[in-house]
């Protein structure tokens, strides 16, 4: 029997390393279930929040889910969270027994809330040393630009992040949108203002029909669409990052169901990876994965996974 | 909860798209047979790969000494249209048991006493466990229990699980109802319990599981007949995860601001904790 490869991950510039590169998507996850299924303390290199308001959002009207079968999935879950300070208080302490890096995901409708928002996660950060790192998600609307989403644009990507980066000391990574054209001026703009890693790719706009009824099926008309169907979108998006951005480690996501997706965004130049749809009908993935990923480390002869992270660009 | 490998041991069809699907958990060493409270659920993997959601379905039945266990459900989509072509043997993944369950029997000295059960079409399932979870029980009888099971026609209410209710509560204190008269009272369950306000009455604990209307008009009138008796309803929702991950499957709470998750502070709750349009 040969020695247990390495999966850690070394992200640049920061003195942490990863176990693993396996995170679960923001807001796709409930680690007291998990964990009853799979130990997570094992199998996961950290765990994302979902994401955090300022204040408690109640969420969109019923239904919020529509399955696309063979495809994916739409959502308009509306950022249900019980805002900012009860996370804070309570969500930190009960992720911290899992002795993971947390990864707090944060969104606003304003710079002055992502100011704030700033200032009271690092007045907690003592508390809770796991917590490493926040993702912004920047699929959210900026009330003072007409309701444009932050993160359609470079300007309001650049505005974000900056704001946050003045603030938070530690790891930041930029959640970023499909939605908006080309996404190397995007994260350019992201890694500009202070972003130290880019996070790729949120969900894709998406709509279904009920045809009996004859109208969208989602309240809101649009969800946003993940799963297996996005994921060579996502690989393209973490493909053209690495290309551009080879020393920005990149978060890759996008319809990871397997460890063959989980080692094609590797490759492709993903650092770390998230998984979000497919562990609901699947909450033992993580551990698929974890052990899919021993298993290919050793028949592979890696001594570290690491070297696999943008290797099929180099053929 | 556990995700457990199970093999199909019988599948049968019991009414018009109505079906009676029996489970065997697989164990393996150290592995736990199924156990579960009467209103958990289970979430059934279609392992296809058109379908990216597992269903969720109440547990109607657990046999401890075999370990084996029954759902009961309805074809109304795909997904339940192909879980009818499973053949004995077949194996799939059961995520469970999941979710709170009744609560139980109140054991405080009430006037009312007895135990009110109304199940709507394959609402009836958490139901049906209850009583069976009672008829095992050496300390609770049911004696104080009463049901009333109502389905569109006589077909949807499915014999085998008529001839087992009736065996556990003899047919005085088991009222069926259908909407065509083809058995029983001639009009839905909340037409029933309108009709018959003494039955409701005499009821301290009443759990209610059904299509939302349904439910919704039973606890209409159970709160003004009986506004001292704790009623539970069974909400059924579509569930991505049955785990909590995805609030995909909320309910809007008259007692707090944000919504709950159904599949994991439910999918029971007490009536009176819920935000129910129109329900006064």
């Amino acid at each position: 029997m040969s020695e247990t490869p390495c999966l850690e991950i070394k992200l640049p510039h920061i003195n942490f390393n990863f176990q693993n590169p396996i995170l679960n998507a923001s807001g796709t996850f409930y680690p007291a279930s998990f964990d009853q299924l799979c130990p997570l303390a094992k199998c996961m290199g950290g765990i994302v929040t979902k994401t955090v308001t300022p204040t408690a959002k109640t969420g969109n009207s019923q239904p919020r889910t529509v399955e696309l079968p063979g495809i994916g999935m739409l959502n308009s879950i509306g950022l249900q969270n019980p805002g900012l300070a009860y996370t804070l208080e309570k969500d930190l302490e009960s992720l911290s027994t899992y002795h993971l890096p947390i990864i707090l995901s944060i969104a606003a409708t304003s710079l002055q809330e992502f100011s704030q928002m700033s200032e009271q996660i690092v007045s907690v950060q003592s508390q809770y040393p796991n917590l490493l790192a926040l993702e912004i998600n920047l699929s959210c609307p900026n009330v003072d630009k007409g309701g444009l989403d932050f993160g359609s644009s470079c300007d309001g990507i650049t505005e974000v992040v900056k704001t946050v980066r003045d603030i938070w000391p530690g790891v930041l990574w930029a959640k970023l949108t499909p939605n908006a054209g080309n996404i190397i001026p995007l994260a350019g703009a992201a890694v500009e203002a202070g972003a130290s890693g880019i996070t790729a790719i949120n969900t894709l706009l998406g709509v279904a029909i009920d045809i009996r009824r004859r109208r969208p099926i989602l309240p809101r008309v649009s969800g946003g669409y993940s799963g297996p169907g996005v994921k060579p979108v996502a690989l393209h998006a973490v493909w053209q990052l690495y290309k551009h951005f080879p020393e920005i480690p990149i978060i890759g996501i996008g319809g990871i169901q397997s460890l063959d997706d989980t080692l094609e965004f590797m490759m492709a130049g993903a650092s770390l990876i998230q998984v979000g749809t497919a562990c609901f009908a699947r909450p033992t993935l993580f551990e698929d994965i974890h052990n899919g990923l021993t298993q290919f480390a050793r028949q592979e002869g890696l001594a570290h996974l690491q070297e696999l992270v943008g290797c099929a660009h180099s053929q | 909860m556990q995700d457990y490998l199970c093999e199909v041991v019988r599948q049968e069809n019991i009414g018009p798209d109505l079906y009676l699907l029996s489970l065997n958990t697989l164990r393996k060493p150290q592995q736990v047979a199924f156990a579960c409270r009467p209103g958990q659920f289970v979430m059934v993997d279609l392992h296809s790969e058109a379908f990216l959601f597992r269903r969720p379905f109440s547990v109607l039945s657990v046999d401890k000494a075999t370990g084996i266990f029954h759902i009961l459900y309805k074809v109304v989509g795909r997904g339940t249209q192909m879980m009818a072509n499973w053949q004995s043997g077949f194996q799939l993944s059961v995520l469970g048991p999941l979710g709170n369950g009744f609560s139980q029997r109140p054991q405080a000295k009430m006037e009312a006493s007895k135990t009110l059960l109304v199940g709507g079409g394959i609402g009836v399932a958490p139901l049906y466990r209850f009583l069976e979870t009672q008829s095992k029980s050496q300390n609770q009888s049911l004696e104080d229990v009463q049901c009333v099971y109502g389905a569109r026609t006589a077909a949807d209410l499915g014999l085998p699980i008529v001839e087992q209710l009736e065996y556990w509560l003899g047919s005085d204190k088991l009222m069926l109802c259908t909407d065509d008269g083809s058995l029983g009272f001639h009009g839905n369950v909340a037409e029933y319990l309108r009709q018959n306000p003494r039955l409701v009455e005499d009821s301290g604990h009443i759990m209610v599981c059904g299509p939302t209307r349904m439910m919704q008009a039973c606890v209409t009138t159970c709160r003004n007949t009986a506004p001292s008796a704790l009623i539970e309803v069974s909400l059924e929702e579509h569930m991505p995860c049955g785990t909590g991950a995805c609030s995909g499957c909320v309910v809007e709470r008259a007692d707090q601001a944000l919504p709950s998750k159904v599949c994991l502070e439910g999918p029971v709750f007490q009536a009176q904790q819920l935000a129910w349009e129109g329900v006064s």
